[in-house]
């Protein structure tokens, strides 16, 4: 394990000198500004708290679509363990609406929830959404019947076995569908951002990235890169990492 | 192996190489859309500029917003573009080598309100808005400019900037969106003040405190070819001229490029705020108040900038 | 005394089936597969629905599954994957109002301290049934309904687990239902013995004593018997 983290280390050193070297050569800022000035405006940007801050907005709108997200997937999910027809109905809907992108229906969004938090949120929510319901779907139709009888025999209702057995018997197939959706959420709402980003105090980190690119600051955009390369980085390796050991791979869905 | 890899790179460098001869005798202006851009417009349909450079190709591009135009000059993708002149003053502060060539219009820009939504300056918050294509576009500094003038802070309504294209900010004006307020330009201001709800709240002139060209024409450093600026410039003169000589007949022509009837667009063109010329007004003006409000790193001056023989 | 009256109309599985199950017996029903033993005792347990006909109770007409009926199945996924040993087995205590069984006595009875916190991926096959078995007996339920539990284990694995199943009878009695395929584990485990055949059950009294030995030679006899009335 640390070696592994020794060799990544020499990866990202490796691709910071072939960067400077490259472009000491092209030797035009504005095309490739070198790694120095480009970890010297990233750091700059951090201290004086704007960066941060920028990255910060996109972020927490993500947790909290990502949450909206996840409750009103498990209701459905709910309502499709009781009833037939609202999985037939919302596996229908998915096949609609999981292949649409979010950059895609971003207009339609715009033009019904306006062009602040909400159209964020509505985005957010379409790009998590189908994915989790896709993998929960699967799994709730492969769930073994017997521990849905185990339930039934100790007299538990719908609700308490949704919770105490299909929660965490579909935890596996629920986290890959986060993940996914994750993924997805992360990639639109940064291309929401630049498409109409909010200007100015409560813009997110797209909007950090349009504004860079209007005052043609090169090393500003690499800024803005590397945070949303390390929020990335830091969801994949911390906090999902981290749930699957405690669940998944505990409880030997994954070794 | 070996033999393969030689191929290969024999390909690379014959499709390369194709490229480049190719470039020689094209020319890539990029533009973009509006009233003021009429001339090129015109330049285009009439095939005005073949007329003087016989032996080059021309190719346009239409383009939605100026960072995208500038990007493009930086990457060689574009020779000649047309553009504000503050994102043009950010491009030379960010030592971006290009210059002015010629003017190429002024024209009536401002700042539109929804008085439905807000009727003063003081109106603005979260939830009233202000559209406008991008931070650092002229439209932008022209705000800055209003309100260090009328609020002694440039950057005091930066908060509620949205960005936006300007059909788009059009539409957001007048719908009952979080857009209240939108600083355009024709002819998407003359369409919102039609409508009785909208009203001119703050007058380009005004803010700048004179007159501007509103549009540029910019070409690279090392594009560097005086026949070739000649015949572009003598051509769009001549697309200026017959706008002003022959209204009627541009007015047919361009009508459907501005999905407008021709009498609006005979209207607009005639505007007495339209003016047409190669003359280039505020670099100086503007150039001074960016510098002063940060959005510039040093004072750029306009004999520094403009394209010499 | 338990009064379970079955009838069926439409369905052609069971026609008019009347059997009564008396308390404390362990029966055991064998019969050629397919011919709808785990019906039947999905039917006992109210997990499959009757067309036509009631299930009585302890004098009480039932429909649905309850806490006094406990069903172990073949299957190893009973067990839930995200608990331990410990917790699955006192996973019914948690959902009931109920005061069970001692927790460790249960798990010094089936072998299982030494795995108490493993979790099931971690279990061998005979190990998951001892679990299940394990949480069915917590909540001291009249009766249990097995559905051929020890049907996917290995020969020594299952003898072992017949005698533990012999002694918790022994020990808790309550009422066993006991599915299988295997009529030497019907005679081993069986008071009565029933045999499904089409539309009849006939029920057999297990004159063999105890402890049964397989290699006795009335035992073999015995097995003989039934296998031929098994059409």
């Amino acid at each position: 394990m640390y070696f592994m983290k020794n060799k990544k280390l020499l990866y990202l050193l490796l691709l910071i000198v072939l960067w400077q070297i490259i472009s000491m050569i092209v030797d035009q800022p504005q095309l490739m500004p070198d790694s120095i000035s480009i970890f010297q405006k990233f750091w700059e940007e951090m201290i004086n708290g704007k960066l941060w801050l920028y990255a910060f907005y996109s972020f927490a709108a993500i947790i909290i679509g990502l949450s909206i997200s996840i409750i009103l997937s498990l209701a459905i999910a709910l309502l499709s363990i009781k009833y037939t027809w609202s999985m037939d109905f919302f596996k229908f809907l998915n096949s609609i609406l999981h292949p649409l992108p979010g950059i895609a229906v971003l207009p339609v969004l715009i033009i019904w929830f306006g062009v602040g938090y909400s159209s964020i949120f509505a985005l957010i929510i379409h790009s998590v959404l189908w994915p989790i319901l896709t993998n929960l779907f699967s799994a709730i139709e492969t769930f073994p019947k017997t521990l849905s009888k185990v339930g039934d025999n100790y007299e538990m209702g719908i609700l308490k076995k949704f919770i105490f057995i299909y929660i965490p018997g579909t935890m596996p197939s629920f986290i890959a569908g986060i993940k996914t959706g994750w993924a997805r959420a992360f990639r639109a709402v940064i291309s929401a951002e630049m498409f109409f980003g909010i200007i100015g105090s409560s813009g997110g980190i797209g909007w950090y990235l349009v504004k860079k690119r209007a005052f043609l600051d090169t090393s500003g955009i690499f800024a803005g890169l590397i945070v949303i390369i390390l929020i990335g980085m830091f969801l994949e390796s911390f906090i999902f990492d981290r749930i699957e050991k405690l669940t998944l791979e505990k409880w030997g869905f994954k070794i | 192996m070996k033999g393969k890899l030689i191929i290969i790179l024999i390909a690379i460098s014959v499709i390369l190489s194709g490229c480049n001869s190719s470039d020689e005798k094209v020319i890539k202006i990029a533009q973009q859309y509006g009233l003021a851009y009429a001339p090129l417009e015109l330049s285009k349909e009439l095939g005005l500029i073949e007329k003087y450079l016989p032996d080059y190709e021309i190719q346009w591009k239409q383009i939605m917003n100026t960072a995208t135009i500038r990007e493009g000059m930086l990457s060689s993708d574009l020779d000649i573009g047309f553009m504000g002149i503050p994102p043009f003053l950010i491009g030379v502060d960010n030592e971006m080598g290009w210059r002015i060539f010629r003017g190429l219009s002024e024209a009536p820009v401002g700042m539109t309100i929804n008085t439905n939504k807000v009727t003063t300056l003081d109106d603005f918050d979260a939830n009233h808005k202000i559209a406008l294509p991008q931070p650092g576009s002229i439209q932008h500094i022209l705000l800055s400019m209003f309100m260090e003038k009328n609020k002694g802070q440039a950057d005091a309504l930066d908060d509620y900037l949205i960005s936006m294209a300007h059909p788009d900010g059009q539409i957001a004006l007048l719908s009952a969106s979080e857009v209240s307020a939108h600083f355009s330009s024709p002819p998407y201001i003359f369409e919102e003040l039609k409508d009785d709800n909208i009203k001119l709240l703050i007058d380009g002139k005004d803010a700048f405190g004179g007159e501007f060209t509103f549009i540029v024409g910019v070409v690279k450093e090392n594009f560097k070819n005086d026949e070739v600026i000649v015949g572009i410039n003598k051509g769009i003169d001549e697309a200026v001229e017959m706008i002003k000589t022959n209204p009627e007949k541009v007015a047919e022509l361009m009508a459907p490029v501005y999905g407008l009837d021709e009498e609006t667009t005979l209207l607009y063109l005639t505007n007495k705020d339209m003016d047409y010329s190669n003359e280039v007004k505020g670099v100086d003006r503007f150039s001074e108040f960016m510098f002063i409000n940060g959005y510039l790193e040093e004072n750029v001056l306009e004999e520094d900038v403009f394209y010499e023989k | 005394m338990n009064n379970i009256t079955k009838t069926f109309g439409s369905k052609v599985v069971f026609r008019n089936l009347n059997i009564e199950i008396e308390q404390g017996k362990f029966i055991t029903i064998v019969g050629k597969s397919g011919i709808g033993k785990s019906t039947l005792l999905g039917i006992i347990g109210s997990f499959e629905k009757v067309s036509d006909g009631k299930i009585i109770f302890e004098d009480r007409e039932i429909k649905k599954p309850d806490k006094n009926r406990i069903m172990i199945f073949q299957s190893f996924d009973q067990l839930m994957p995200w608990k331990t040993v410990r917790e699955n087995i006192e996973f019914p205590l948690k959902h009931l109002d109920i005061e069970g069984l001692d927790i460790e006595n249960i798990l010094i009875e089936l072998d299982l301290k030494d795995v108490e916190n493993h979790y099931p991926y971690q279990l061998s096959g005979g190990m998951k049934q001892r679990v299940a078995i394990g949480r069915s007996i917590i909540t001291k339920p009249r009766m249990l309904l097995m559905d051929e539990p020890f049907g996917s284990l290995d020969v020594g694995t299952r003898y072992n687990l017949q005698r533990l199943l012999m002694h918790v009878w022994d020990a808790y009695k309550m009422t066993v239902v006991f599915v299988t395929h295997d009529v030497n584990e019907a005679v081993v485990l069986g008071n009565d013995i029933w045999i499904l055949n089409e539309n009849e059950i006939l029920q057999i009294a297990n004159p063999i004593m105890k402890p049964r030995d397989i290699s006795d030679v009335n035992f073999q006899i015995f097995v003989r018997e039934l296998v031929q009335k098994i059409k």
